[in-house]
């Protein structure tokens, strides 16, 4: 009894013991149980690949603009990356998964509140069909026959969610990194969320709207990387960015890449997806560096061609348009090394003695009637390039005979667009300074030319032995004698003493 | 039934009963047989505002009369128009009447017999934006004034009297045999609305409420309406019988008959009643056998079958002349097929009357055996007992209508389900002294799930969630008593692991715009805490006591969720995940605790004054919110957090008093017997009143998948009553 009574101790200690620690180890943790942060995938098997599934399209049809009908029970998944939030994707939603990458049309509105870029989806394909849109393949729900080819139309709203099925989701896919030349393999990357490296916008589609918002229509703007190759950014008017700029430097683009027969696309799902802020593939669009006139001026190879550096030219303003001998546009600047006719987009404000730097960075540089102008086509250089550092400045003209410019003129025609002065020479030719009249000193004859509407045009010239400063210009229209293409223009009767 | 159900046995926890192996919190032998009842006649009258406002009762035992006999009886009534809460009623009669007789010294036969019928009108818990403009936690949506006249939607009403014929056989001084077959029968029912292309008649349905109007000025006025306008937020039983009186409408081919078409006032709204219908027979046996001075030996055997029939019937019309047995839910699903749309493909288009069956009928068949063996062993300084029992359960469904959504799977008997399961336990307890007693005890069980948790929906078809399996419950307690003349103590440390549990709930599900059911399967809950209770006689009839009760009650797996719909055979998921991990159980107040101090005086009257306090009471939480979809798409943050956690109520403290008195008669009025008394009782519940004390809270179960809002849906509460008092006054005699 004894034994039974030590024992039966023994155990209720060792009993009272463990139930005093099971008790306390069996609390309650502190935290309720969650679901996790970023989702779940649901229960099915994925059994075609999304490539596969594109070789089968391909395969089935003779040539392009069928659609199949999807009767076996395949499923595949892939992540969103483009949905209908901007509005850029009309009732469309893109996938892709490790093999490539597809186009699904849907008719959710605000699909993206349940499925948004960077979710996974797992889409049970029997009862789909599979179409072509301009040779971009993408599923639908059935077939529409109402327009000149059979497409697949997008999949009803009742059945969104018997063949979409949400999983995981912010997954963050990122894009393959390209070149526009990668592209031309528009089988591999159609419907691939891409970057494409070193691209800008055209000159023309930069700061420009990416669509027109007012009549709510799509717009292409051209993408060129530095070799020469380009793409098509086609933007819907229906975006919610639609009037959002296009950048003006070099970067990167992201976005779907699309096709649309022989073109090719990209399609943004924002703004933010084109980021070009460094220096263009011509350099501009950064500081711009000091080039000499001179040097300008020996850029020109006989045809009109653009300045392709990002680079400006600091001189002053060498002529008047005040007294108006010239088109108010227009301006001559000079700096030690020469002078240059400026064209610019508007009547420009820019004065006589003004120390102006102007980027003429893309202007394009050409002959007009044989004198050699920046800014030469339209669209011309724009006002706001150029800026005024200082006022008051002047320029010490050149001394010259007429025979020095004449032989300036036929051989390096460095001196055309500079401000020279000819002394002991008289005028003939006409009585006042309007049109073509002559200049005349011991070496020869040159034409000096005045519009009709300069202020001074309609004044007396002098008669006897004078010194006349001007600019000195080209014109492949003179007709009257001496039958040279030099003219100098003054810009008032101060410059005849 | 009080007088007569005074003589009980009871155990607490795992300890050891003579009458029944026991659960896990004890056991409830309840001798009501005539010669156990005193002899006396007593009459009672009690007032009251709790659940009824009057009771009146009268009892009689004869006592153990010549040549053996003994007869006792009691008949109750209860009743009040209007309870603490408005809108609850109660009428209702009970009885009890019991023969014995005794065969020599060693045989007895008794027949007991007792029953009630009652019906009550109850309350729905509702949700705080509603007690808050109604001004009282006691707004009852359930009632509405008709003619004047307080009406009540949802009665409740049981019946379901029991009849025990027993047999005691004394074998010889150290054995007895105890036989006993019992019959219990009848009916429970709860009523309600039932509507058809009519809108909602519930005064709280949600769009009423102006939390979800959005225009300014008619939320300022729907507010207003709310707060000032009574009718306004009650049921509106005139519009209820204008709607039916106003709705003319020929049914095609009513009954399936080609051509037979009815024409009438088709009810838009009626009150349904859906009707459980219980018949019950239980068959035990049990025997005692001391077998030494230490050893006592208990076995027993027990058989029961029960069959019960799930219905519901057309109570009242209200106005109409007719409904028709249509599964109005399933035309959206369905808009082409009228076989969907039937309840009972055999009388299609049914035309209903008052008392007419319709919508679902079934059978539910559940019988279980069981046996037990038990040894108790007691000695000087250590007592322990061993036992363990064996059973088996079978139940089964057979469905009454042929369902035009399940057609193949609704009609006939389904599948007979069976568990074969055990248990056993022990226990030691150790007397240092007279005075102090360690103990431990242990216990480990399967158990059959329950049928209503395992068939995914019982109204409609016959499938149960495949793969059953029995729930494991291990169990282990150990404590310290301590019985002194001036003290007492008692103190349990308990965990309990109950796994591979069942539930069934079925709401209406916001994304798949039908009735859904989750069968929510691998519910392992955990019971773990400290009870302590004393008792200390302060002397000069003083005594105070003090008890606590600390417990966490919680799941600690992720539950999985079978999902199917009413109106559509698609299972819509199989084992999703919910992540119920460490959400609490909803059981009440998790902590409790009181403080009491009693004067009992040698004049015969006593006076308990007590205070309690009520923590950690959880709001039961909506499984189908913790899962993936329920916080699908949104990232960390308020609003994620605030569908996951679990609501838990505030904290509660009440003061109550009791007052007993009693009289001799004879001491006061001359004439009486000696053995004449009168007692008078007072009970004060909630002395201060305090109206806050949410008794159960418990989420939706329609959840806002759209916009996932919880407050769309919000948890509906009740509220425990306020000051409430019991006075009863009793005559008894012999």
């Amino acid at each position: 009894m004894n034994n039974l009574l030590h024992t039966s101790k023994k155990l209720l200690v060792l009993a009272l013991l463990a139930i005093i620690s099971i008790h306390f180890t069996s609390c309650r943790e502190d935290e309720f149980d969650q679901p996790p942060l970023n989702g779940a995938d649901p229960n099915l098997t994925v059994n075609m690949t999304i490539d596969s599934l594109k070789k089968i399209y391909r395969d089935s049809i003779i040539v392009f603009n069928k659609v199949v009908t999807l009767n076996n029970d395949w499923i595949i998944s892939g992540v969103i990356t483009a949905d209908d939030k901007s509005g850029n994707f009309y009732k469309t939603m893109v996938i892709e998964d490790a093999t490539a990458g597809i186009a699904i049309r849907l008719d959710q509105s605000e699909f993206h509140t349940k499925f948004p870029i960077g979710r996974r989806v797992f889409i049970k394909l029997k009862g789909l069909v599979m179409g072509d849109y301009g040779n971009l393949i993408q599923l639908g729900g059935y077939v529409d026959n109402t327009g000149t080819f059979p497409e697949a139309a997008p999949i009803p709203f009742s059945l969104v969610n018997e063949h979409i099925i949400g999983g995981m989701y912010n997954l963050n896919p990122q894009p393959a990194k390209v070149t526009i030349l990668d592209l031309s393999n528009t089988d591999k990357w159609q419907n691939r969320f891409v970057e494409i490296q070193n691209c800008e916008f055209d000159p023309a589609d930069t700061n420009q709207t990416y669509a027109d918002a007012v009549l709510f229509q799509s717009i292409n703007r051209i993408v060129n990387d530095c070799n020469g190759g380009s793409v098509i950014v086609r933007t819907s008017g229906y975006s919610n960015f639609a009037t959002k700029k296009t950048p003006t430097g070099k970067g990167t683009l992201k976005g779907i890449f699309s096709i649309f027969s022989s073109d090719k696309q990209m399609i943004v799902r924002d703004e933010f997806d084109a980021k070009m802020d460094s220096l263009r593939c011509n350099g501009a669009g950064g500081p711009a560096s000091l080039i000499n006139i001179s040097d300008v001026r020996n850029l020109y190879s006989g045809t009109t061609t653009a300045v392709n550096s990002n680079v400006y030219i600091l001189g002053v303003v060498t002529s008047d348009r005040n007294t108006s001998n010239l088109n108010s546009k227009n301006l001559f600047i000079q700096d030690a090394t020469g002078g240059i006719c400026v064209r610019f987009a508007a009547n420009h404000t820019f004065n006589i003695g003004d120390s102006l730097s102007i980027n003429i960075a893309g202007q394009s540089l050409g002959e007009f009637s044989g004198l050699l102008q920046l800014g030469t086509s339209t669209p011309n250089v724009p006002n706001a390039n150029g800026v005024v550092l200082a006022t008051g400045k002047s320029v010490t003209p050149q001394v010259v005979t007429v025979a020095q410019i004449l032989a300036n003129m036929a051989g390096s025609d460095s001196w055309e667009s500079s401000l020279l002065k000819i002394t002991n020479a008289t005028i003939s030719g006409g009585a006042t300074y309007a049109g073509s009249i002559q200049i005349n000193d011991a070496s020869g004859v040159m034409t000096m030319y005045t519009a009709s509407a300069a202020t001074f045009s309609g004044t007396a010239v002098p008669s006897g032995t004078v010194s006349i400063t001007g600019i000195l210009s080209d014109f492949t229209g003179t007709v009257t004698p001496p039958n040279t293409n030099a003219q100098m223009l003054i810009r008032s009767t101060a410059d005849v003493q | 039934m009080n007088d007569v159900t005074r003589s009980r046995e009871s155990t607490f926890g795992l300890n050891p009963s003579n009458y029944t192996y026991g659960s896990l919190d004890g056991s409830l032998s309840i001798d009501a047989r005539a010669s156990r009842q005193r002899k006396q006649f007593s009459l009672s009258y009690a007032k009251s505002n709790r659940t009824y406002n009057n009771r009146l009762m009268a009892s009689y035992g004869s006592g153990l009369l010549n040549g053996g006999w003994a007869f006792s009886a009691s008949l109750s009534r209860r009743w009040g128009e209007e309870a603490y809460v408005p809108g609850t009623f109660t009428d209702g009669w009970s009885w009890y009447g019991s023969l014995e007789k005794r065969f020599g010294n060693n045989h007895s036969l008794s027949l007991t017999h007792m029953g009630a019928n009652t019906l009550n009108g109850r309350a729905n818990p509702a949700i705080q934006e509603a007690y808050d403009l109604a001004g009282t936690n006691y707004y009852n949506p359930n009632w509405g004034y008709q003619n004047g006249k307080v009406r009540n939607a949802r009665h409740a009403r049981q019946q379901q009297p029991l009849t025990v014929l027993s047999h005691e056989w004394k074998i010889n001084p150290k054995s007895e045999l105890e036989t006993s077959i019992g019959y219990q029968y009848g009916m429970t029912s709860l009523s309600g609305f039932d509507w058809f292309n009519a809108t909602d008649p519930r005064p709280d349905y949600y769009r009423r409420l102006p939390s979800y109007i959005t225009d300014p000025d008619l939320k300022a006025e729907a507010t207003h309406l709310w707060q000032t306008d009574e009718n306004y937020r009650q049921v509106d039983w005139e519009n209820i019988y204008n709607v039916n009186l106003n709705s003319n409408e020929t049914i095609l081919d009513a009954g399936g008959i080609v051509g037979n078409n009815v024409t009438g006032k088709r009810s838009r709204y009626i009150i349904e009643e859906r009707v459980t219908e219980n018949k019950r027979l239980t068959f035990a046996m049990n025997y005692n056998q001391v077998l030494s001075d230490h050893f006592v030996l208990s076995a027993g055997v027990l058989a029961q079958g029960q069959k019960s029939e799930n219905y519901k019937r057309v109570g009242d019309l209200l106005g109409g002349e007719f409904y028709v047995d249509l599964n109005q839910w399933a035309e959206q699903d369905f808009p082409d097929s009228s076989e969907a749309l039937q309840n009972n493909l055999e009388t299609p288009n049914r035309i209903l009357h008052e008392g007419d069956k319709f919508g679902y009928y079934y059978i539910s068949t559940v019988n279980k055996n069981m046996g037990w063996a038990q040894g108790q062993f007691k000695f000087n300084r250590v007592d322990f007992f061993a036992a363990f029992h064996v059973a088996s359960t079978e139940f089964y469904r057979t469905g009454k209508y042929r369902n035009g959504i399940f057609a193949n799977t609704s009609f006939g008997d389904s599948k007979k389900e069976n568990f074969n399961t055990y248990g056993a336990k022990g226990g030691v307890t150790f007397k240092l002294n007279g005075r102090n007693y360690f103990f431990v005890n242990g216990a480990y069980e399967t158990r059959a799930p329950l049928f209503e948790n395992v068939y995914v929906s019982p109204r409609t078809r016959n499938d149960v969630i495949p793969n059953l399996v029995e729930e494991k419950i291990t169990s282990i307690e150990g404590g310290y008593i301590m019985r002194a003349p001036k003290v007492k103590i008692r103190t349990t440390l308990y965990y309990t692991q109950m796994n591979d549990g069942y539930n069934a709930v079925n709401f209406w599900h916001d994304d798949f715009r039908t009735f859904v059911n989750y069968t929510l399967s691998n519910i392992d809950r955990r019971h773990v805490g400290l009870e302590f209770g004393t008792e200390v006689t302060l002397g000069q009839g003083w005594s105070t006591n003090f008890a606590t009760a600390i417990g966490q009650y919680y799941y600690t797996d992720r539950m999985k969720a079978t999902i199917t719909q009413d109106n559509n055979a698609d299972v819509l998921a199989v084992d999703d995940t919910i992540y119920s991990k460490n959400f609490f159980f909803a059981n009440g107040p998790q902590h409790a605790g009181m403080v009491g101090i009693t004067y009992r005086s040698k004049k015969f009257w006593t006076a308990i004054l007590s205070a309690n306090y009520f923590g950690n009471n959880y709001t039961d939480f909506n499984p189908a919110r913790r899962t993936v979809s329920g916080v699908e798409l949104l990232n960390e943050g308020e609003l994620r957090e605030s569908i996951i956690d679990q609501q838990k109520s505030d904290g509660q403290f009440t003061l109550d008093f009791f007052g007993t008195k009693s009289w001799r008669v004879s001491d006061i009025f001359n004439g009486f017997r000696r053995n004449t008394f009168l007692v008078f009782n007072i009970g004060v519940s909630n002395i201060l009143d305090n109206q806050d004390i949410v008794q159960t809270g418990f989420e939706q179960l329609r959840f806002d998948y759209a916009d996932k809002n919880p407050n769309k849906f919000p948890p509906r509460y009740y509220y425990g009553f306020g000051r409430n008092y019991f006075a009863s006054i009793i005559i008894r005699f012999n």
